[in-house]
């Protein structure tokens, strides 16, 4: 592993002393600093590439990398004697992980339970929609093949890590959840008694105000609020444990 | 089918997530649906924090899993000797109501001193929700 990915990748490799001068220019001209990053693109899109098949969009990843490239343009000091080159790769992959951490996808989830997941994700709507109630774990481990201790990891799994995959809407239109959310809706004023309990209720972004109502309120189970607000019923129960440690940090109870 | 489980880990907030894996694992077991397994496993959640939330030190949160036909039996406590319930007021609070939303029922005690949560949540075919 000595020299990571960077040094594999020679041939193509900026030529330093080039860069150096490039960064000599940055502060008289404009043009440098994007002449620095269009010369390591080929690094932020080698470095994404093996972030790739994690469940992260490829595209979204480059978006990552690029701005860690940027990152290390605006904060490599050559006076350090250092290469760029070296500074960017690991400025990049920083970056890289620090959008798997804040994702929540911990990037030593293994595979199998993370592809079980997202299976099960897909499942549970459609075997929902035939019994006409929340299926079992029993029938979900019937479903997918896997046996009932499978499908708890699974679910303890996704709860506690998420996935782009997740958040995608589920809805045949493929509305985004954002679309269903737009108009205001009265949540509010049921959820008032409730913010007089815990006045972080009242900041609460409109979504998990709206999944609280729903689900305390209205008493609409998990799925019923997933088929509503157009995301998944893992999402909305990660939703909701994630709303009720927020606001149990603000009410301390 | 009908002994009980219990499990002891330490009162600390990182042992919480071995608590509701081990729910999960017997609701798993009965005729409970996937939506409420999941909400079950919220409100032991909830129900330990409250239960942390006195700031009992260096002692252990104990679950007590009741399976049976009608459904499961969830009993959290925290090892501590009480004189009396410490939650005054109790169920004008936040964390109450979302526990008690989360499962079919809920109701709170002392049993020698510990304060207990106990929470039910009902199969399918004696009638979840």
């Amino acid at each position: 592993m000595s020299g990571g990915g960077v040094s594999r990748r020679g041939d193509d490799r900026p030529d330093e002393a080039e860069v150096l001068a490039l960064f000599a220019a940055v502060g008289s001209d404009a043009g440098a600093r994007d002449e620095i990053a269009l010369r390591f693109q080929p690094l932020a899109e080698y470095l994404a590439r093996k972030f790739a098949g994690r469940g992260e969009p490829f595209d979204d990843l480059v978006q990552v990398a690029n701005i860690g490239l940027l990152n290390a343009i605006d904060r490599f000091d050559p006076d350090r004697g250092a290469q760029f080159s070296t500074y960017a790769a690991a400025t990049i992959v920083g970056e890289l992980k620090r959008h798997f951490r804040d994702k929540g996808w911990s990037i030593r989830v293994p595979r199998g339970l993370q592809e079980l997941g997202l299976r099960l994700n897909r499942v549970l709507p459609v075997l929902a929609q035939t019994l006409g109630r929340s299926p079992t774990i029993a029938e979900l481990a019937l479903e997918l093949a896997v046996t009932e201790e499978d499908v708890v990891e699974a679910m303890d799994a996704i709860q506690a890590y998420s996935t782009t995959s997740l958040d995608a809407p589920v809805g045949e239109e493929g509305f985004a959840p954002i679309d269903t959310l737009g108009e205001p809706d009265p949540s509010m004023d049921a959820l008032d008694e409730w913010a007089t309990l815990a006045p972080a209720v009242r900041e609460l972004p409109e979504r998990e105000r709206k999944v609280l109502y729903l689900r305390f309120f209205s008493g609409l189970t998990q799925s019923e609020i997933a088929a509503q607000i157009g995301v998944s019923q893992m999402h909305v129960s990660r939703i909701l444990s994630q709303t009720l440690e927020l606001l149990r940090e603000h009410v301390g109870a | 089918m009908d002994t009980p489980i219990s499990l002891s880990v330490p009162a600390e907030a990182g042992y919480l997530h071995v608590l509701r894996s081990v729910t999960a694992g017997v609701a798993a077991r009965l005729e409970i649906g996937f939506d409420d397994v999941d909400d079950l496993r919220i409100a032991v959640t909830e129900s330990c924090n409250r239960l942390l939330s006195l700031g009992v030190r260096g002692r252990s949160l104990t679950i007590g899993l009741a399976p049976s036909d009608d459904g499961l039996t969830v009993a959290v406590e925290i090892d501590a000797e009480l004189a009396e319930w410490p939650f005054a007021g109790s169920h004008e609070t936040l964390a109450w109501r979302v526990i008690s939303g989360l499962v079919d029922e809920a109701h709170e005690e002392l049993r020698d001193g510990r304060p207990t949560i106990v929470l039910t949540k009902h199969t399918i075919a004696a009638g979840a929700r």
